[in-house]
């Protein structure tokens, strides 16, 4: 299990890009599941930014594990407030451009593009778990 | 994230390459509501080089699909490719706008 802490803000998420990245090639994870990491990664870290702390300050922690016998999970923790993003609603994804509200898009994301999501509130942190499984890829083309 | 202008007749392609996230979609998006703002219509952002979308540029792909209809012209999102476009179809983003599968610029097929 590896974690990195930084601040809770845009700026870091080069840094926990690159330190995701990392534990997931090592992980075995294949160039087709990356972006869809990487993407759970952004959506949530974001999602702290901008719900967690408000305008306060404060840490973002992420969280990278094997869970055998073939997941890589990813987990973002903070010590915010309690906050559920998986109590949000579906956005309507039929309506028209000009009726489509702006945002909501990004929890459902992650809840398609992971095998497993949850969230937990845990020794005063909210913790949001994303397991994706890793599957043989097909070589590209 | 790389952005390039192309013409299509009377439409301005935006050629988006590399990675649509919170860090860059503000460029993007000021790219885009710079051409709106200069008279430009028919906006057709193409996306074969695009590796990466989020729901950052979800989020600002939508506000210039509304801007741009707000003027009276017309959007298209063009060649979206593997992760880019799952996470178009995810979104119902296929559904609602139009969608070019191979569109290629004048220039593109010499």
């Amino acid at each position: 299990m590896e974690r990195l802490r930084l601040p809770a803000k845009l700026s870091s998420l080069t840094g926990f890009r690159e330190f995701v990245n990392r534990s997931a090639v090592a992980a075995g994870v294949g160039p087709q599941l990356l972006p869809r990491i990487e993407l759970a990664l952004e959506e949530l870290l974001v999602n702290h930014v901008l719900h967690a702390y408000g305008s306060g300050e404060g840490d973002s922690e992420v969280v990278c594990f094997r869970r055998e016998p073939d997941c890589f999970c990813l987990e973002v923790v903070d010590e915010a407030r309690p906050f559920d993003p998986l109590a949000q609603a579906t956005p309507d994804l039929t309506l028209a451009a000009a009726d489509r509200p702006i945002g909501g898009l990004g929890i459902h994301l992650v809840r398609s593009l992971a095998d497993e999501v949850s969230y937990r509130r845990e020794a005063g942190k909210n913790v949001f778990t994303a397991c994706f499984a890793i599957r043989p890829e097909a070589p590209p083309g | 994230m790389q952005i390039q202008n192309e013409r299509s007749g009377a439409s301005l392609v935006i050629r988006v390459s590399g990675r649509l996230d919170s860090v860059s979609t503000p460029t993007f998006e000021a790219h885009c509501q710079q051409a709106i703002a200069q008279g430009e219509r028919s906006l057709i952002l193409d996306f074969r080089s695009l590796d990466y979308l989020s729901s950052a540029g979800l989020r600002s792909i939508l506000i210039v699909a509304k801007s741009v209809g707000a003027a009276g012209g017309e959007f298209a999102l063009a060649n979206a490719r593997g992760m880019v476009r799952e996470v178009f179809e995810i979104s119902g983003f296929l559904g609602i706008f139009r969608c070019l599968d191979s569109f290629e610029t004048p220039a593109a097929q010499d």
